[in-house]
């Protein structure tokens, strides 16, 4: 990995001053040529070519874009390309790209949103998804150009910048007439080679191995790349690939002549029913063999049973992702009822693999919550510390297994320091709840917050301590509980245009 | 069961007047519950000794009733005995009465039972047969007053009538027998036509203060002088115990205001005056038994318990030489038969507090805090 510089907003703006980098980027970021004109870079040489006359407005992560509907979370910084054709996209005698150049980029890249997914047909809408992969293409092609070709290319690049960005068509236009989106097969698989190149750019972005960069990697680089502070994950860049972006969607069922290829696709659910009917004809085969051994006389007083597990059926959902079509809920119990009859049979042990691939491992609700060490202080007293916090309180406990059941927070009586019942009875809570009450020193410190919260603190600091003095059981029925979950509310923050996180003003007729 | 909760008689600026022989102060302080004498009863935390003066070690933890006698609420009254009261009672009752009266102080963080303490070393001053002088609440003389006269006798001084009638009315109830026996030694003069002689019974002094009101706090003034110079005679066959519960109210600041709306010192206050100069330990014949209280008290703050936090310098100078007694919270035995005792009088009410469980619960949610625990159960 190389050693690339912090990246601070001001690092090239140093020279002018300004701070570009208000939230509030409005018409006070556009200012007139002349005088005020800003120079970019370090050497405060003038800036070349059209590009950089005018100082072009960032927008913050999440915001929206101008132009398109692309909700892109855009970087907070500028992002600069090389003139020589370096690979090094981070020292210095860069110049500077448009906003719009880089949200290309990003798009070259498919560094955008899954939410984004359903916006891409603004793209291909103009036209048809040729049309679409054509302008993916060209978008793909600036990338290459922009990341290792020299400035040549620019001019034409902001065109087609300027044509997948800023057609009016797409003002006029409106999305929701448009059915779901439709992706070719070769739409879908361009889209998948330009994934690759564009995995194998940002490996030598990152100075890493293009051969091994795995998709951890990615989203370590994408993440380090594009630092955002959002804190909904899912609206975070990411870049992952096209398969798990797009939908599946089927493939055409019919072909030249007009013949579909499923005998079953005019009862309209093809996969479901053929589902179904290769279900069926395993039950038969069963009874079948079932049949055959009786026969024979073989037939096993003892059932050998498919070994279930801790497993569950296929969700609704789950059988429609794996069928690549909808089914309704009636379909799906009758799915479920033809399984369970199959499993009832004596010999379903023939079709483990079948009913295996139906059903998934419930997940394992292990406890991860760390256990405090048990240490043993001069005395021989086991005691153990833990932390815990609340909103903006941070308290730390000791548990010392004297047996006395005394209380001390913050060198006070608890009776004094909280002297309402209701922050005690949060205190008690975890020692009652174990049924250790009279059997525990604690000695409490605490700080930040309010009562309420220092003592929401607490009781998650004496939960945790207590873990090592219990049993695993015990410790899962305290998960259980809810005692070692941290509480995650936190206090929203006041937007603007409105008197606090939820409010707003006063509506006023006029 | 009707049952009188431990009212919290400090916040009370009335002292309720109860058709009973004894202090009247009882009635608030009490934790008044019902008790049928059981004759029988082999109860662990009760005692049948109704003596103070017979208590001793082995009665700390139980509780004890007052008779229906000395005491008459709903139903009878039952205080626990604890180590504090059973200290200064024993001092009481070795200390020498021709040496200048002896202070004590009880003191301890809130809710510990301080004035408890007081009310069980008062009773035991009354089967004595002492003559005594209680001060329910010395805070409630310093604040929200709502009238101030200027006082008749020094022009500098306020007068409260309010306060002061209802403390000779209570007075009068207590020491009922008392006021025909003991004869004043000067004159007192109240206006032109009015005066009381010299050889008149103390009756007649609180009977012309309470039906006088403007001239009710020089009467208090006069008995408390007349009680301390006399109570150390020899000719005298009564002693005098001052009982004063928060103390710390008589040098502390008070919240009264004068028309032009500077506050009044204590000591402007007439009342507050003749008081100080009962407990300045120049008289013998009695002792003087108080309590600081940081509830009631103002501009302290709420950690402060020690008697040198809550006197302040100059309390603390007067009351110098004193014998300060803390009042810890319950101990396990005293928790389990305040336990036993509600228990027994069905006030837990919840079925999980009867349990093992329940018990442990009480004991970490109110940390043996005797008024903690008590409004703990209050609702349970």
């Amino acid at each position: 990995m190389i050693n690339v510089p912090p990246l601070t907003p001001h690092r090239e703006l140093e020279t002018t001053g300004r701070n570009y980098f208000s939230w509030r980027a409005g018409s006070r970021l556009w200012r007139k040529n002349g005088a005020n004109t800003v120079y970019h870079r370090p050497d405060d040489s003038p800036p070349r070519g059209k590009l950089t006359t005018r100082p072009y407005r960032l927008a913050r992560a999440g915001s929206r874009c101008p132009f398109t509907l692309i909700n892109l979370p855009v970087i907070p910084f500028q992002l600069y390309q090389t003139k020589q054709g370096n690979n090094n996209i981070l020292t210095d005698k860069f110049t500077l790209i448009s906003a719009r150049k880089v949200r290309a980029l990003a798009l070259g890249h498919k560094i955008i949103c899954s939410g984004d997914v359903h916006q891409l047909p603004p793209l291909t809408r103009l036209s048809s998804p040729k049309m679409a992969a054509n302008s993916a293409r060209v978008v793909g092609s600036l990338l290459r150009k922009s990341v290792n070709f020299v400035s040549s290319t620019r001019p034409v690049t902001l065109q087609f910048c300027r044509r997948i960005c800023g057609t009016p068509a797409l003002h006029r236009k409106n999305l929701g007439a448009t059915g779901p989106e439709k992706f070719t097969a070769e739409f879908i698989q361009k889209q998948v080679e330009e994934f690759e190149i564009g995995k194998r750019h940002l490996a030598n972005m990152m100075g890493e191995d293009p051969e091994n960069f795995t998709q951890e990697d990615i989203d370590r680089s994408i993440a380090y790349l594009f630092p955002s502070g959002l804190f909904e994950k899912s609206a975070r860049p990411l870049m992952k690939h096209p398969v798990e972006i797009f939908p599946k969607q089927r493939a055409v069922q019919w072909g030249p002549d007009g013949r579909p290829f499923h005998f079953l696709f005019y009862t309209g659910k093809q996969s479901y029913y053929s589902l179904m009917h290769d279900l069926y004809g395993r039950v038969l085969k069963v009874e079948k063999h079932q049949d055959q051994l009786r026969a024979k006389g073989l037939f096993p007083t003892e059932p050998k049973q498919i070994a279930l597990g801790t497993s569950r059926w296929l969700t609704k959902e789950e059988l429609e992702a794996l069928l690549v079509e909808p089914i309704s809920s009636q379909d799906y119990e009758c799915f479920i009822q033809l399984m369970e009859r199959l499993l009832t049979m004596p010999c379903c042990s023939l079709e483990q693999q079948f009913v295996m691939n139906h059903r998934r491992q419930l997940e394992a609700q292990s406890m991860h919550q760390v256990v405090p060490p048990l240490q043993k202080d001069d005395a021989g007293v086991d005691f153990s510390t833990a932390e815990g916090r609340r909103k903006t309180s941070k308290g730390s406990v000791v548990v010392r297994d004297c047996g006395a059941g005394r209380l001390t927070v913050n060198g006070q009586d608890y009776l004094h320091y909280f002297s309402v019942l209701q922050d005690r009875e949060q205190l008690m809570f975890p020692l009652q709840f174990c049924g250790l009450l009279g059997r525990f020193d604690l000695d409490c410190s605490v700080s930040g917050g309010g009562r309420s919260s220092q003592a929401g603190a607490l009781r998650l600091a004496i939960s945790r301590a207590l873990l090592s003095f219990l049993s695993q059981s015990e410790g899962e029925a305290m998960r259980q509980a809810g005692l070692l979950t941290p509480d995650p509310r936190v206090r929203e923050r006041k937007k603007p245009g409105q008197e606090g996180a939820r409010r707003k003003f006063t509506w006023k007729k006029r | 069961i009707m049952s009188l909760h431990r009212l919290a008689f400090r916040l009370r600026p009335t002292v309720i007047q109860v058709r009973s022989l004894h202090s009247s102060g009882y009635v608030q302080q009490q934790e008044a519950v019902a008790v049928e004498p059981e004759p029988e009863s082999v109860s662990v935390f009760r005692t049948h000794e109704k003596d103070p003066a017979c208590h001793s070690d082995k009665h700390v933890g139980q509780f004890y009733t007052l008779s229906s006698a000395h005491m008459k609420t709903f139903n009878e009254t039952c205080i626990m005995v604890r180590q504090p009261a059973l200290e200064v009672i024993s001092y009481l009752k070795k200390a020498d009465y021709s040496q200048p009266a002896l202070r004590y102080v009880f003191y301890g963080v809130k809710g510990t039972g301080k004035t408890m303490s007081l009310c069980h070393t008062v009773h035991f001053c009354y089967t004595q047969g002492w003559l005594v002088l209680h001060v329910p609440d010395a805070h409630l003389w310093v604040k929200n007053c709502k009238e101030l006269l200027p006082s008749s006798y020094k022009s500098s001084r306020f007068d409260q009538p309010l306060e002061a009638t209802t403390w000779l009315r209570n007075f009068k109830i207590t020491n009922e027998h008392f006021l025909p026996r003991i004869k004043l030694k000067e004159r007192y003069v109240w206006t032109k036509r009015e005066s009381t002689e010299a050889g008149s019974s103390l009756g007649e002094l609180v009977d012309q203060g309470i039906s006088r009101v403007k001239s009710s706090s020089d009467v208090v003034g006069a008995v408390m002088k007349e009680l301390r110079l006399q109570s150390g005679q020899p000719g005298s066959d009564f002693r005098l115990a001052v009982a004063v519960d928060g103390v710390n109210a008589l040098w502390g600041r008070s919240t009264i205001k004068k028309e032009d709306k500077t506050t009044v010192d204590p000591e402007e206050l007439t009342l507050v005056y003749n008081l100080r100069k009962l407990m300045k330990n120049d008289w013998s014949g009695g002792a003087i038994v108080t309590t600081l209280s940081q509830t009631g008290s103002l501009y302290c703050p709420k950690s402060a318990y020690l008697p040198q936090d809550l006197l302040g310098e100059r309390g603390f100078d007067s009351m110098d030489p004193f014998i300060p007694v803390s009042v810890p919270n319950y101990s396990e035995k005293e928790f389990e038969s305040c336990y036993l005792y509600y228990m027994d009088r069905n006030w837990l009410q919840h079925p999980q507090s009867r349990t093992e469980e329940g018990k442990k619960e009480l004991i970490f949610l109110c940390n043996m805090n005797p008024s903690m625990f008590e409004r703990l159960c209050g609702y349970l």
